[in-house]
């Protein structure tokens, strides 16, 4: 593996939280088209598990979106949708694609509707709009060598940001499909995707959504939730002791930002984990910004005249998971020349 | 408005005048509290603050006379020194602070002073163009006054310094309608103008600026008054508009528009600025989540108090932001200042509905 150097480990991190924000874009582009189309299909959730409907090793599978579309005669079908945010090289496409596989199988646990649930489903998997033409040059090479077969209906649907007259004067959300046909099975959501669906993301309708859209049922990187609780949240919250335990954050946190994202197919809500802020509050000891008065309660350092936030804690988790990495590879070597000359 | 009494008081101790309105986001201004807390004084000293302050109840107003001194960041700078009165009446959200030291006196000791005194409840009434000519014109009404600009002084759009490019001579005064079709013709706010308020029997020189300071002989105090209780009440309805709009527990969120009337944005550069103008804000600390292609996503905190919100440019026209767990009127309403003058001035602020 080559080094890193800390500029590209920072850089990594602050795409890695891009990356999260453009999936919940996504996720609430398609919500905001289902929401208003309903008579094409429902957006169910993201990050909802389906299980295996016959015994599998593997028991459930986990997409980052599912939909569910109105069929001609009346039925439901699912659409599993893995979101790719971004993709380099044919191996890791290959890999991917084989990975979609997993979707391959009879897939229980839809949302019930009208007495309905799918009775099938197609697979999509949808890659950013700079990947897509790989993605689509890597999969038919690996369908015609046959080294890759699905039994269902396979699909890309790749997605970005455009701005073009054609969809009006502002940037828009455009979704569409670049492989695959759902043509018989519901044709007018075919034709959408085949032609592309904008979606006016810069509305003021679809910005009051993604105001409270700060996650998905999908755990973020620490850094993002990080940076999210250091600005919004902790200094907010603490009283003039400045401490503050898991469970009062945890708490605070719910009662205040919820998300149709982090809705399940009931439409229950999703609380955001204490397991996420446990970590991120972690990482903010180890980094110097709260110190640990005891197992779950926090002291929030106030004194500390940060500009940038973002930077400060990409780079100083960085700094310390180098070093961690550092003191790994050392005692990794030290055992190794300990068991050589042993 | 200011009692009969107080302006006695304030007339015999002022020559020129030069003048700022404060305003509270929520009810009456208690001087009496900032300027007894310990905390405060502590801190105001540590920013090279030393004042002494004395009160006079004077019928329904009361006028706090502050003697006050700011040591400079450098020793080779002399101390600003001087006083000022504070006038607070009873019933007013808003109240006036006034010095016949000079503007720099005002701008960079007075000002700073009580901001830091009275901050997160307390903001500065600031102006933007348009308001500050619906506030000439309004005042000229009043007084049955024609406007007369002598000077005036505007501010490029996206940070550029203020240029006195609109410039006239004393002698040949012009319309203040004409002042504002050259500026919108060179592409400037106007910043600052040098008025003359000529009416049948007496008239008023006057010079204001967007940043709310006013400056003026002493002579006129009774018909400034006038134009202090007009600047009042539109920071009185800016604080009604940016105030109770922190996040509720099961309500929907609440964000604040400002529409700038051109697709700014079309041009990345300028979002670019906008950028670069948000990261220079003073007291503050910023996360960007994603900046700048095709839009800037971004948290920024106000570091005084804690305030934090969302921001987000929205189309190409204008800028969505969304106030957080916590975020006072005057955190807002000190931003959306700073970016009216260092940025680009909106044509509108409004609550997204």
């Amino acid at each position: 593996m080559p080094k890193m150097s800390l500029s590209e480990a920072v850089s990594i991190k602050a795409k890695e939280m891009d990356r999260y924000h453009q999936q919940i874009l996504l996720c609430l582009g398609l919500l905001f088209f289902f929401e208003k189309n309903k008579s094409l299909g429902m957006f169910v959730g993201a990050e909802i598990d389906l299980k295996y409907a016959l015994n599998s090793v593997q028991k459930c599978v986990r997409p980052d979106v599912i939909i569910q579309a109105w069929k001609k005669d009346g039925k439901l079908f699912g659409i599993p949708i893995e979101i790719k945010l971004s993709v380099d090289y044919d191996i890791e496409i290959k890999k991917e694609l084989n990975e979609m596989k997993r979707y391959d199988n009879q897939l229980s646990g839809w949302k019930e509707f009208e007495g309905l649930t799918p009775d099938d489903h197609v697979i999509v998997y949808a890659p950013n709009g700079l990947d897509s033409g790989k993605v689509k040059r890597v999969l038919e090479q690996e369908l015609k060598s046959g080294n890759i077969k699905f039994n269902r209906e396979f699909c890309i649907w790749e997605w970005q940001t455009v701005t073009s007259q054609k969809y009006g004067k502002g940037d828009v959300l455009l979704i569409k499909q670049i492989f695959g046909d759902l043509h018989g099975m519901c044709d007018s959501l075919n034709k959408q995707l085949t032609d592309g669906i904008p979606i006016d993301y810069e509305s003021e309708e679809f910005a009051k959504k993604r105001e409270g859209a700060v996650f998905t049922r999908k755990k973020p990187p620490k850094e993002y939730m990080m940076v999210w609780l250091w600005t919004n949240v902790l200094q907010q919250s603490v009283d003039s002791s400045s401490n503050i335990t898991l469970d009062e954050l945890t708490k605070k946190v719910n009662q205040f930002y919820k998300s149709e994202l982090m809705n399940n197919n009931d439409g229950q809500s999703f609380f955001i984990k204490k397991d996420w802020i446990r970590e991120a509050m972690d990482w903010f000891c180890k980094i110097k910004l709260c110190k640990e008065s005891s197992e779950t309660c926090y002291n929030i350092v106030m004194n500390k005249k940060i500009r940038n936030i973002s930077k400060f804690i990409c780079t100083q988790v960085a700094k310390k998971e180098k070093l961690r990495k550092i003191n790994t590879d050392t005692n990794q070597m030290a055992l190794e020349t300990f068991t050589q000359g042993s | 408005m200011l009692s009969t009494e107080a302006r006695l008081v304030l007339a015999s101790n002022l020559k020129k005048v030069q003048a700022t309105i404060f305003s509270q986001s929520d009810g009456q201004p208690d001087l009496d509290q900032y300027l007894a807390k310990e905390d405060k004084k502590k801190y105001l000293r540590s920013l090279g603050f030393n004042f002494g302050s004395a009160k006079q109840i004077c019928g329904t107003t009361t006028i706090y006379t502050i003697n006050l001194t700011k040591k400079p960041k450098q020793k080779s700078f002399e101390p600003k020194r001087g006083r000022f009165f504070i006038a607070v009446t009873e019933g007013d959200s808003f109240f006036y602070v006034l010095t016949d030291s000079n503007l720099v006196f005002l701008k960079h000791a007075v000002i700073p002073f009580i901001t830091y005194l009275t901050y997160p409840n307390i903001t500065r009434a600031t102006l933007t163009s348009l308001e500050l000519q619906n506030v000439i014109q309004n005042f000229s009404a009043t007084l049955n006054a024609g406007v007369f600009v002598n000077k005036s002084s505007g501010k490029g759009m996206f940070g550029k310094k203020p240029q006195t490019i609109i410039k006239f001579e004393k002698n040949n005064p012009v319309s203040l309608n004409s002042v504002y079709k050259q500026a919108v013709n060179q592409d400037l706010w106007v910043h600052w103008l040098s008025l003359l308020m000529r009416g049948k029997n007496d008239s008023m020189k006057v010079n204001i600026s967007r940043d709310g300071t006013i400056s003026f002989p002493k002579e006129s105090l009774g018909k400034a008054l006038i134009l202090f209780e007009i600047i009042g009440k539109i920071a009185e309805s800016q604080n009604v508009l940016l105030k109770d709009k922190e996040i509720k527990p099961e309500q929907e969120m609440k964000s604040i528009i400002l529409r700038y009337g051109e697709e700014i944005f079309s041009e990345k550069k300028h979002l670019l600025q906008l950028l670069d103008t948000i990261k220079k804000y003073k007291d503050s600390s910023y996360s960007i989540i994603h900046s700048g292609n095709p839009h800037i996503y971004m948290y920024l905190q106000d570091t005084v108090d804690k305030s934090s919100f969302s921001i987000r440019n929205l189309r190409q026209d204008s800028i969505l932001i969304t106030p957080q767990i916590r975020c006072g009127a005057s955190a807002l309403s000190r931003f959306i200042s700073y970016l009216n003058e260092d940025f680009r001035e909106a044509i509108e602020t409004n609550v997204c509905d």
